[in-house]
């Protein structure tokens, strides 16, 4: 019988970039993908889970307790696995419904009673991939916040504790990229 | 963080460091401090306008992250889903939340079932209803009937799938055995009614893949009600377009290693049997098998992968024995160590309840094939048994989940493995070209096909793989192509002994099937050798199943079988059949498979009379549960027909024969092994009856279906020439029997080493005989030195064959006048016969006569009367010499005399006395 390894001992050996990513990754996406499914089913009617939240839990329920064992380098190892796989969820999706649609924009009523001031769904996932890849090729560390910050949806907080840098560096980072990002999707369109 | 201008390139360094200082002011302060820093440099100014232009702060460009795409509300009470209101929520689970709801027309009540959202995947609404066409046509009393279903588009592109089921008002499984103080015979029960529930839907291809406690709901009359039938399953398309690998669905407590391991391609069937397995293990101790709880799914995947879940019988000491050999059974890790079907553990279950034994060996599929096929090795294998042994094995695989497909075309299967097998299939039946009838696909090129494509390494996983070549193994056996099936038998050992063990249950059995294809190619040492294996796995197993305690007895019956040692393959045969009585009832496949090998190994011995009465009961008892025309039956019914042939009763048997033809053309088709074997057996009873004209219709009917099923070169062909030739030279046509064993001899010639050497012998044999025949005794001489080689070669040339085969060749040699060389084989053959068969002693008269003969021809004729005189004295002193025997033994006494010049002594042998 095969066996997958745990996931705690992929990100242990996680240490140098990349080596145990290709493991950790389905893992972390298949996880994700089963709990972005059943957030209705918990909440009581008409509630959301907090954002965040959903990454958090898949690291609750993926490592659990072990996880305090984890050290930082870890589980930044583990959110950027999941940031990946959220994006590659997102764009998987947004693909489909372009080739459905015959490359029309998506635009559907917000749901009664849920306030948005931003609806991620707006967002051009396909520019925002393609965008995002050229980034990275610039300024690696730019796209990488990006990634956390909306893919895995980390605080500016936990993204510096996950990139071992400070807040502001992070801030600073993020400002950058987005402006980055609008304009080179601007361009594109 | 003010600089001079980089020259006149844009470092991205510098843009950044600019854009990010900038951000961090207030909009109106922006202009003039981006006016300072880039100074005169005015691409650098260019490209940092750029930025900021597009850049409104305020903008929340991003700031929601993605995961909120997945947050979906749940309807609310008074919301309208089809053609229901939901009225109020009545529960949650890990799948969805479940409302009360009512329908208007008609009027009624239902659980509806709302699940988590997913993409919507093009085609996933039609795969939905698909689904849930079939899970509408589970119709059982411990299933709670799904009424409707439906997929409802909602924002951002998700969907709602929810399911309208029969309202069911009771409490969850475990609680009400223990509200219900149910004991441990009801609960057993209970469990049973369960059980059949999930048989019944797995019937019809559905699999639960959530059962537990909880989906399960006992009414106030203490009947159980499965909830959420193949929900699981059904919801699955809508989320399809993104791979599945390692999605996790289930409720951890009760989930299958391969379910917790992420391994949807092996979700089947058996991972059903493993919840029931948990389940019953909770409903008889109250505590889980393994302890899972709070552990992350890492750690309780690797438990449930690397831990056995703990004897039943430390938690409680009175399930000790029958109860937990079927909770270890059913909670086997590997899915091919447990029990194949639900119903296979509900059997056991009512064994226990019935206070019969267990069928202890968890019966994985590739054992019922082979049990299949042991079953019926008394007929003649043809290409479709062939090919349905295949089918049902590749599919076995999924666990009777196909054979489901095929009744009901639209049936729910575990479309994975279903898919898995028939590519195989599929890859099997293209690859082998239609022979001149068109429909008829040769078996040996499927089979070829199916050996290469079973050892592609992007094939099957190990267990499957070695299962399949088991299967394969069985199969060329009874195609009578014993090199093909040791070479199929091997691998299968191989692979059993890497992955279970030297002496794992599964590597004896395939080392069992090893030496039964050793005991029909002669090959005794293979056989011993399996032997030896199975009695050393025997010694150290704790506590063998009944099969395996039987497995050596049943190889010496197929040693005394290839030897030639009738009396002892009945012998063995009885002892297996006897313990198999002693343990199960009539009727119980065991017992009949039994009954039927020791039918044939009676048969085999001439016991006709034996094998009749024996038969006669298993018609009476097979009948009567599966009524006069089941194919088990007709089977037995075909034999006995052969057992009264036998005994003598020859009309009776042909009349039976003729009962039985018209049934088993409806229930085989005409093509099938099983007819033809019937009907070559109704042919030779013919030719007993002398009634040689109809026999010879028959044989050269059933050589024209062998050639035109298997082609020219094939075994089968090749058995029905032979038997055809025999029948020719019956009425004395040696030219035509002679021609068709030319034709056997060419076949079996050139690059056919792959042949079976048996055939090649036997056809050298008969074509000697024609050849005799045919007074060219030359030729025949010479054939029938070959035939002598060949069996020494091949089975040594002491075996009771090549005796036989000596002593007719002495006869030629005699007959040819070659008279001193006669003399030596005889003696030669006279001398073995006595070395190695002590016990055999009625070779003693044939083969001690022609000595005496060929010393007789070689004027040797004092040495002759003695011999003969001495084989005179034992014959009458024996109380089993036959009239016949005297009456040869007399003649070639007075030929002698007569030859010896001595007419006095010729006449005392020639008249009485």
């Amino acid at each position: 019988m095969t066996e997958s390894p745990p996931l705690t001992l992929l990100l242990q050996s996680a240490g140098d970039e990349g080596v145990a990513g290709d493991a950790v990754l389905p893992l972390v996406y298949a996880e994700l993908r089963r709990m972005a499914g059943s957030q209705m089913g918990r909440e009581s009617a008409g509630q959301t889970l907090q954002a965040t939240a959903l990454v958090h839990e898949a690291w609750m329920r993926l490592v659990g307790d072990e996880g305090e064992e984890l050290s930082w380098d870890s589980r930044a190892h583990f959110f950027g696995a999941a940031a990946l796989a959220m994006r590659r969820i997102l764009v998987d999706r947004a693909r489909r419904v372009r080739s459905e649609k015959h490359g029309g924009h998506l635009k559907r009523e917000p749901l009664e009673g849920v306030d948005r001031a931003f609806d991620p769904d707006d967002v051009d996932f396909v520019a925002l991939d393609e965008a995002l890849t050229t980034l990275a090729a610039r300024d690696p560390r730019a796209a990488r916040v990006v990634e956390l910050r909306f893919f895995a949806g980390l605080s500016v907080e936990d993204t510096a504790s996950a990139l071992a840098t400070s807040e502001r560096t992070v801030a600073r980072e993020w400002n950058v990229a987005k402006a980055w990002l609008t304009r080179e999707i601007a361009r594109a369109e | 963080m003010p600089s001079e201008p980089a020259g006149g390139e844009t470092s991205w360094e510098r843009v950044k460091e600019i854009v990010a200082d900038a951000l961090e002011r207030e909009p109106g302060e922006r202009r003039a401090y981006v006016d300072s820093a880039c100074g005169g440099d005015a691409a650098l100014r260019v490209e940092v306008d750029s930025l900021l232009d597009d850049t409104d702060t305020s903008d929340r460009f991003l700031e929601t992250p993605a995961t909120a795409l997945f947050e979906v509300p749940a309807p609310e009470p008074g919301a309208r889903l089809g053609r229901y209101k939901l009225r109020s929520v009545i529960g949650e689970g890990g799948m969805g939340r479940v409302y009360e709801a009512t329908q208007e027309r008609p009027h009624r009540t239902v659980a509806l079932k709302v699940l988590r959202p997913g993409f919507l995947a093009p085609d996933a609404e039609r795969r939905f209803q698909w689904e849930v066409e079939a899970l509408g046509r589970l119709n059982h009393p411990a299933i709670a009937q799904v009424h409707d279903a439906g997929v409802e588009a909602v924002e951002g592109g998700h969907a709602l799938s929810w399911f309208a089921m029969e309202r069911i008002d009771g409490r969850p499984l475990l609680d009400a055995a223990d509200a219900l103080r149910l004991d441990r015979h009801a609960r057993l029960e209970l469990f049973l009614r369960v059980a059949e529930g999930v048989a019944h839907a797995h019937q019809r291809g559905v699999i639960h893949r959530d059962l537990k406690p909880d989906n399960i709901l006992v009414d106030d009359d203490g009947a159980p009600h499965l909830l959420d039938f193949g929900i699981a399953r059904a919801a699955d398309p809508l989320a399809s377009s993104v791979t599945t690998a390692g999605e996790i669905v289930g409720t951890l407590a009760y989930m299958s290693p391969e379910q917790v391991l992420g391994e949807p391609d092996r979700v089947d069937a058996r991972t059903d049997v493993y919840a029931l397995g948990v389940l019953l293990y909770r409903l008889l101790t109250g505590v889980p098998p393994l302890e899972l709880d709070g552990l992350s799914l890492p750690k309780a995947a690797m438990r449930l992968s690397q831990e056995d879940p703990r004897p039943a019988g430390d938690v409680d000491r009175s399930l000790r024995g029958d109860l937990e050999t079927v909770l270890r059974t059913a909670l086997a890790r590997d899915a091919e160590r447990r029990y194949a079907t639900v119903d296979a553990l509900a059997a056991d279950v009512r064994r226990i309840l019935a206070n019969e034994p267990i069928a202890a060996r968890p019966p994985s599929t590739w054992y019922q094939v082979s049990k299949f096929a042991r079953r019926n090795r008394a007929l003649v294998a043809t290409a479709s048994l062939a090919v349905l042994a295949l089918v049902g094995a590749v599919i076995g695989t999924g666990v009777g989940l196909v054979r489901a497909e095929s009744a009901r075309e639209r049936a729910v299967v575990d479309r994975d493995r279903a898919r898995e097998a028939n590519r195989f299939l599929e890859q099997i039946l293209a690859s082998a070209s239609p022979d001149a009838l068109g429909a008829d696909v040769r078996v040996v090129d499927l089979l070829e096909s199916a050996a290469a494509e079973l050892d592609r390494p992007d094939g099957f996983e190990a267990a499957v793989r070695a299962g399949l070549h088991l299967t394969l193994g069985e199969t060329y056996r009874r195609l009578g192509l014993p090199d093909e099936a040791e070479t199929q038998l091997m691998l299968a050992i191989g692979i059993f002994e890497a992955c279970d063990g030297e002496y794992a249950e599964t590597t004896l059995e395939a080392y069992g099937a090893l030496g039964e294809v050793a005991a029909t190619h002669g090959d005794v040492d293979i056989v011993r050798e399996a032997l030896e294996r199975v009695r050393t796995g025997l010694a150290r197993s704790d506590d063998p199943p009944l099969w395996l305690r039987l497995r050596p007895l049943e190889l010496e019956a197929a040693v005394a079988d290839a030897t030639g040692d009738l009396p002892a393959a009945v012998e063995r045969s009885r002892a297996v059949f006897d313990a198999w009585r002693e343990h199960f009832p009539e009727g119980d496949d065991h017992v009949e498979t039994a009954r039927t090998n020791l039918s044939t190994a009676l048969l085999a011995d001439g016991r006709g009379a034996e094998a009749d009465a024996l038969l006669a009961r298993g018609i009476e008892v097979l009948g009567e549960a599966l009524g006069e025309e089941h194919s088990k039956v007709l089977t037995m019914r075909t034999n006995r027909a052969l057992a009264l042939a036998e005994r003598g009763e020859r009309e009776r048997a042909l009349a039976m024969f003729a009962a039985i033809e018209p049934v088993a053309l409806r229930e085989w088709g005409p093509l099938h092994p099983k007819m033809l074997a019937l009907r070559n057996n109704r042919a030779t009873v013919l030719q007993d009856l002398g009634r040689m004209d109809e026999a010879l219709l028959v044989f050269e009917e059933q050589v024209d279906v062998h050639l035109r099923l298997f082609g020219e070169r094939h075994v089968e062909t090749i058995v029905a020439r032979n038997n055809l030739s025999v029948a020719l030279m019956d009425v004395e046509r040696y030219e035509r029997a002679t021609e068709v064993l030319r034709a056997n001899l060419e076949a079996l010639d050139g690059p056919i080493g792959e042949a079976d050497p048996v055939m090649v012998v036997r056809a050298e044999m008969n074509y000697a005989a024609a050849l005799s025949g045919l007074d060219r005794k030359d030729e025949a001489l010479e054939v029938s030195g070959s035939v002598l080689e060949r069996l020494g070669a091949l089975v040594g040339p002491e075996h009771v064959q090549s005796l036989i085969s000596r002593n007719n060749h002495a006869v030629l040699q005699m007959e040819l006048g070659h008279t001193s060389e006669a003399v030596e084989t005889a003696r030669e053959n006279l001398d073995l016969a006595r070395e190695h068969h002590p016990d055999l002693p009625y070779l003693e008269f044939p083969f001690r006569m022609n000595l005496g003969r060929t010393l007789a021809s070689d004027g040797r004729f004092e040495e002759a009367e003695a011999e003969l005189l001495a084989v005179e004295r034992h014959l009458a002193s024996d109380p089993n010499t036959t009239p016949g025997q005297t009456a040869r033994i007399r003649e070639v006494l007075a030929e002698t005399y007569a030859a010896w010049d001595r007419p006095e002594d010729a006449a005392r042998w020639t008249d009485d006395g």
